[in-house]
């Protein structure tokens, strides 16, 4: 038996294994032993090359090829049976075909109607040229059809069975009720004709357009969360907040209390900092310095350390012109020296005054905003809103 | 109909009889039998409470005052009996009767899967019975003392090894032996995975969600998928579909994404943010092996819908086949960090968990017990459609409530929070309770319906009827030549694919974030054994508290005002861990840190509804007074 797989396999080109399988199924329904069926195939040698065009009625190794058509082929409900064909189809030349063949000529109307759906055709040409050609019938369903034929119609409607390429050959083949025969082998010999036909191609092939689509955009969704957020998004975005290192305290992303933004010292102090006319003219929107000196980098707490709140408040209400001495801040900087005069914002409330020395200090100094508030004796003051 | 239902005992028309005419597959369709009717058993008892539950959310009096009705310990009891002793045990019933057939092939070990059976259903009900009278473990879904863990752990290592010895039989590539050999190995690991012990802390969160996300997907979901391979092509008359390279892709994808969608209910949580993110990756990702199985059914189905005569078991598969679709939805929207920061803690988890428990995968194995039931159940099901229509209606209305709920309170608390006013907490509950209360009586209408049509459509199976399921037997579709497999993977490929994947997933989101999670620095103190408020912790656990009270504060602008942001360390040390599920009443982590009075918050555990009109809580007049002094001490000292 083994020689004889190998005989096939190189005749036929399809693994042995294969083989084995579908003659091992093929057994099962006959009743016989895969040995027998082997040599039954291996007797006529190069019949499966000429499966192609086998006639109506081909020795055993036909079935090799057979199911392909089989497994497309010709039970449809009987709703999708539609009665156009027996309207038009030329009786005589079927129940000629019938005798012939010795296939219902039920069958061949319903072959002969997938067959004109399939091709574009009407059911009448496709039932002439048969008769034509005789022969033909059997020839028409080419191994590859019947594949190819299924992918036209929508796959979810309830009449896709019947476009299928319907060939009488393996009903005529099996002498008795096809369907039957067909039902107890399928597996294993499409299979092994399928091989013979089709060449996969890459990991998609095959696959409906819209799927393969569906297939690469999936995972490049997925990929693009990551590249955006690779550890999740940062503060501010998805309702997210900063947390408090010490006090483990949600709050807002600028370290500041959330749900008080817009009433604490800090905010009002940035707004009063960058305001017309005020600090940011000369110490830079982001402290940086300019004609006044920079405050930027811890630089404001050197002047000003911590405990000196008081002293920044009272340098920023009165400002170089009216000083009482010489030096300020804990470093004894000269007034007047480096830095073009400041001038004095007595205008500004006491609250005012707290809140943009506390932005400073916070913002430029990197003092904490408690510890700000709590130097600079905000529990004393109460700001508007708050 | 009669005629046909006559007829069709002499002579058997839907396919697989007739290919298996030569095959008895009498032991399995007993097995699966027994399977079947101890699953709707415990169905039966399930739905009751979880109908109990969803009423007790309506009426916080109904059924009050007693110990092991309380609300409490009702949803791990609820949980268990549908999750484990319906679904498992029911797909397990369905393996035996699918795979025999789809394997050609009786099982030879009748004995082995009964006594499989024994296990189970002594397990899953010693552990519902176990955490109604008060011995839970506590983490969710994981509830079961460690007894009927082994108990389970035996029943499933027998049933697994009857499936596999019959699944090796099998000859031809068929999807439904794949995934049958997939899930039963995936269930035994899952099984091992959640209950191995020695994790404490938040490292068993996030085991516990581990657990979770691998239990529904490579448990439940495979299972499911396995039916619907099977239940659909049976009931149109055609030989079993054969896996395509599209099975392949399905198969395989389906294995390495869901267990990864685990710390998808850990978002904002203490773990890393890494691993939330891989479950945000991976709930994106999921709905790429759902279409791809979709794609395969619908195209091995080809020229095959309008032969299926029972659209009733067809209309049960579909629909819960979509459902899997809404499931990944829902999985998603609690995943991804914006959303999550609105629906978190919401009644949008009772979604997804209604879902898992009565929504596709009940849907599905319904639909299997009807097409099996002419083997089964000695004839045809009774026409089950105002079976399918009360479910799947009711299910809808459930469903869509618990959504819109869940959005309402998510955007309560988040605008409350922005203003200030803090309705996330205290007296501040009243803006989150109050408009829910109507809500909940949708909710639990919803859920009535469903029982009657659940009920009525497995009745309709178990008891035959007239319907006919004959289908006028039709040969498979040629599939398309380019999807053919070269070479179907061998059951030994399909195995070994099964343990590589559940590693992978294991590694990746078990193993490795609990060894980043059980960093020792991280450990707090809290050990508080013999205190007042370890006694009350124990109640805790034991009230089944965690399922409606959270103690996990997120750092998102919907937990302002309930204290410092959780981290690793205030979980450290403790077993079990009790982040919370779902937040029926506001979070209790810093408790403490609001309302330091015990005698207030013991006044408050004993007659909610006295201090708070409002209050949905149980009256814990049931527990002595010590206890309940204990608990007030616990959660006043858990600032």
């Amino acid at each position: 038996m083994e020689q004889f797989l190998r005989d096939l396999e190189s005749s036929l080109g399809v693994p042995a294994e294969l083989l084995e399988r579908a003659a091992e199924a093929r057994a099962e329904a006959a009743g016989s032993s895969a040995e027998n069926v082997v040599r039954s195939w291996a007797g006529v040698d190069a019949a499966p090359a000429a499966a192609p065009d086998p006639s109506p009625v081909a020795p055993v190794p036909q079935q090799v090829v057979a199911p392909i058509e089989a497994a497309s082929a010709p039970v449809t409900p009987p709703a999708a049976a539609a009665p156009v064909v027996a309207a038009g189809a030329p009786q005589e030349i079927l129940s000629d075909l019938e005798s012939s063949l010795g296939v219902p000529a039920e069958l061949l109307e319903r072959a002969a109607e997938a067959r004109a759906e399939a091709a574009g055709s009407s059911a009448e040409n496709v039932v002439r040229s048969w008769a034509g050609v005789d022969a033909a019938p059997a020839a028409a369903p080419a191994p590859t059809q019947p594949a190819s034929a299924p992918a036209a119609p929508d796959p979810a409607a309830p009449t896709a069975a019947a476009p299928a390429p319907a060939a009488p050959a393996p009903v005529a083949e099996s002498g008795g009720p096809g369907v039957e025969v067909l039902e107890s082998e399928p597996i294993a010999e499409v299979e092994a004709a399928e091989d013979v036909v089709v060449e996969p191609g890459g990991v998609l092939a095959g696959f409906p357009g819209w799927l393969s689509a569906a297939l690469l955009a999936i995972p490049i969704l997925a990929l693009s969360y990551v590249l955006i957020a690779p550890n999740g998004p940062g503060c501010g975005s998805s309702g997210q907040l900063a947390i408090d290192a010490e006090t483990g305290l949600a709050e807002n992303c600028d370290g500041t209390e959330y749900g008080v933004d817009a009433t604490s010292f800090f905010t009002i102090g940035a707004d009063i900092y960058t305001g017309a006319g005020k600090c940011a003219g000369c110490h830079g929107d982001d402290g940086g310095g300019g004609t006044g000196p920079a405050f930027a980098g811890g630089a404001v707490l050197v002047t000003f350390p911590t405990g000196s709140c008081a002293d920044h408040i009272a340098w920023v209400e009165i400002g170089t012109d009216d000083w009482p001495e010489a030096t300020y801040g804990a470093n004894n900087t000269p007034v007047g020296g480096a830095s073009a005069s400041m001038p004095g914002f007595g205008e500004l409330s006491p609250e005012d005054l707290a809140a943009v020395v506390i932005y400073e200090r916070v913002a430029f100094g990197g003092q904490s905003l408690a510890d700000a508030e709590a130097d600079c004796g905000t529990a004393e003051l109460e700001i508007a809103g708050g | 109909m009669t005629s046909d239902t006559e007829a069709r005992t002499e002579e058997p028309t839907a396919n697989d009889e007739t290919i298996d005419a030569s095959f008895d597959f009498s032991l399995a369709s007993g097995v699966s039998g027994r399977y079947f009717k101890v699953a709707v058993g415990f169905l039966g008892i399930g739905l009751l409470l979880f109908l109990i539950l969803a009423a007790k959310r309506v009426a916080p009096e109904f059924l009050g005052g007693i110990a092991f009705l309380s609300y409490g310990r009702l949803v791990p009891a609820a949980t268990t009996l549908l999750l484990y002793g319906w679904l498992t045990i029911g797909l397990l019933g369905a393996l035996f009767y699918m795979v025999p057939r789809a394997a050609r092939s009786d099982i030879e070990d009748p004995a082995l899967a009964q006594a499989g059976l024994g296990l189970l259903a002594v397990a899953y009900l010693g552990g519902a019975g176990a955490v109604l009278a008060g011995f839970t473990e506590g983490r969710r879904y994981l509830e079961s003392p460690l007894v009927f863990d082994l108990v389970a752990l035996v029943g499933l290592l027998l049933v697994a090894r009857s499936i596999s010895r019959v699944a090796k039989k099998a000859t031809a590539a068929s999807p439904v032996v794949w995934y049958a050999v997939a899930s039963v190995i995936w269930l035994v690991l899952t099984h091992v995975a959640g209950n191995l012990p020695g994790f404490s802390g938040y490292t068993s969160q996030i085991q516990a969600a581990f657990y979770r996300s691998s239990l529904t997907g490579l448990w439940i979901a495979s299972a499911a998928i396995a039916v619907v391979y099977y239940a659909i092509p049976k009931l149109a008359g055609r030989p079993a579909l054969r896996g395509t390279r599209l099975s392949v892709l399905g198969i395989w994808s389906l294995g390495f994404v869901w267990a990864l969608t685990g710390p998808a209910e850990l978002t904002f949580g203490a773990a890393g943010d890494w691993l939330e993110t891989i479950g945000v990756i991976f709930s994106i990702v999921l709905f790429l092996p759902l279409v791809v199985i979709v794609t395969d059914l619908i195209h091995g189905m080809r020229g095959a819908w309008a032969n299926v005569h029972d659209r009733t078991s067809l209309r049960f598969l579909m629909a819960g086949t979509a459902m899997l679709g809404l499931y990944a939805v829902f999985t998603l929207l609690h995943a991804l960090r914006a959303s999550a920061a609105v629906v978190g803690f919401t009644d949008w988890v009772a979604a997804l968990e209604t879902l898992l428990l009565v929504g596709p995968f009940t849907f599905i194995l319904i639909g299997l017990l009807r097409t099996a039931a002419p083997d089964v159940f000695g004839g045809p099901p009774r026409s089950g459609r105002a079976g399918y229509s009360l479910a799947a209606l009711g299910l809808v209305a459930t469903i869509g409530a618990m959504a819109i709920a869940g959005l309402q309170t998510g955007f309560t608390w988040a605008g409350a929070a922005n203003s200030a006013e803090f309705a996330n907490t205290g007296e501040g509950w009243v803006s989150t309770a109050g408009p829910l209360a109507g809500n909940y009586v949708v909710q639990l209408a919803g859920l009535v319906i469903v029982a009657v049509g659940l009920v009525l459509a497995v009745l309709g199976a178990i008891r035959s009827g007239s319907e006919s399921l004959a289908a006028d037997a039709i040969p498979e579709a040629a599939p398309d030549p380019e999807l053919v497999l070269d070479v179907p993977p061998p059951l030994s490929k399909v195995r070994r694919y099964a343990y590589g994947f559940f590693a992978l997933a294991a590694l990746v989101v078990f193993l490795l974030p609990a060894l980043e999670s059980a960093d020792p620095t991280l450990f707090a103190d809290t050990n508080r054994q013999g205190s007042l408020a370890a006694t009350g912790r124990t109640v805790y656990v034991q009230e089944g508290c965690a399922y409606c009270h959270s103690q996990q504060v997120r750092p998102i602008v919907t937990d302002v005002g309930l204290g410092p942001v959780s981290v690793l360390g205030d979980y450290a040390n403790e077993t079990p861990v009790l982040v919370g599920v779902q937040r029926y009443g506001p979070d209790l982590m810093h408790l403490g840190g609001r309302e330091s009075d015990a005698d207030a918050i013991q006044a408050h555990l004993q007659a909610p509804r006295e201090t708070r009109s409002w209050s949905i809580m149980p009256d814990y007049d049931y527990l002595s007074t010590d206890d309940v002094a204990a608990l007030a001490a616990y959660l006043v000292g858990e600032e």
